[in-house]
């Protein structure tokens, strides 16, 4: 109903409402991607929101309205990350070192740590599947993977994540 | 620690930023939009244009050939078919080049 008013009249209330309903979703998942860059993640939750407005036409119903939206998100970020790796190749640093992991981390700052340290495809299946309640089959949409290598990345993130975690608490 | 548990940890600790500054913010940088009024006027000049370049370019293509033909009448009759067929074919392919407008007022001339 509200994609309609926003493709019928361009109406931008009806757009701010789709807005407040998915903006947990595309800047918490963002947040978690950038390991607590809260400035950037909501720079690219503004410019995937800018350009699921543009593409609305285009939004054909076989997802649901969050699953395309975390799908542009996944395209906002890839870029971030190989403009992050292109610039880390002129200067000649760590791309990953820009990443502060002590800001804004939410509840759980050890789980927060565990999950910036897995690699990207293993955080984003268990960001998406567990902290914002997608499906296998949503999350592979999203993730542009096919339902086994989604379930492969939850797997081995869990058991990765659970690693951590007993290791952390054994070292406090 | 079980798998589990892990997932309870992920749901217990998830990100979940909500605030109405970023919803003016998201509003705030759209692209301006025309009203109605102004896209159909928009439309209505570009169409108008079209119409008025076609029609020109028409009347430039027909004099040129004139010009560097021998000028006699019988280049006059194959150009004026020429032209005849070129707008009756383009007024049919994009509709008519003469504004409606126009047209009302070259009708009631007769």
């Amino acid at each position: 109903m509200l994609i309609a008013r926003v493709l019928r009249n361009d109406d931008r209330q009806a757009f701010g409402e789709l807005v407040r309903r998915h903006q947990s979703l595309v800047r918490g998942f963002l947040r978690r991607m950038l390991g607590g860059t809260p400035e950037l993640a909501d720079d690219l939750a503004q410019e995937t929101f800018i350009k699921a407005h543009r593409g609305l036409r285009g939004f054909r119903g076989g997802a649901t309205l969050a699953v395309w939206l975390c799908a542009i998100a996944t395209n906002e970020l890839r870029a971030e990350w190989r403009r992050r790796a292109r610039r880390a190749e002129f200067l000649e640093e760590d791309p990953s070192a820009d990443l502060p992991l002590d800001v804004d981390l939410g509840s759980g700052r050890d789980l927060a740590i565990g999950l910036a340290l897995l690699p990207e495809a293993q955080r984003a299946a268990l960001v998406l599947c567990f902290e914002h309640g997608l499906t296998h089959e949503e999350a592979a949409a999203v993730m542009g993977c096919p339902l086994g290598t989604l379930k492969s990345h939850v797997s081995r993130g869990k058991a990765r994540l659970r690693d951590w975690l007993a290791e952390d608490r054994e070292t406090a | 620690m079980n798998h589990d548990e892990i997932e309870q940890r992920l749901r217990d600790a998830a990100l979940r930023p909500q605030d109405e500054a970023f919803t003016g913010r998201v509003l705030a940088a759209l692209p301006a939009r025309f009203s109605p009024g102004l896209r159909v006027a928009a439309l209505r000049g570009f169409a108008a244009a079209t119409r008025f370049g076609v029609v020109l370019l028409l009347i430039t293509v027909a004099q040129q050939w004139y010009v560097s033909g021998s000028g006699n009448s019988e280049t006059l009759v194959v150009i004026a078919s020429f032209v005849a067929l070129v707008f009756a074919a383009t007024s049919r392919l994009c509709g008519s080049l003469i504004p409606p407008s126009v047209q009302r007022l070259l009708w009631r001339g007769r």
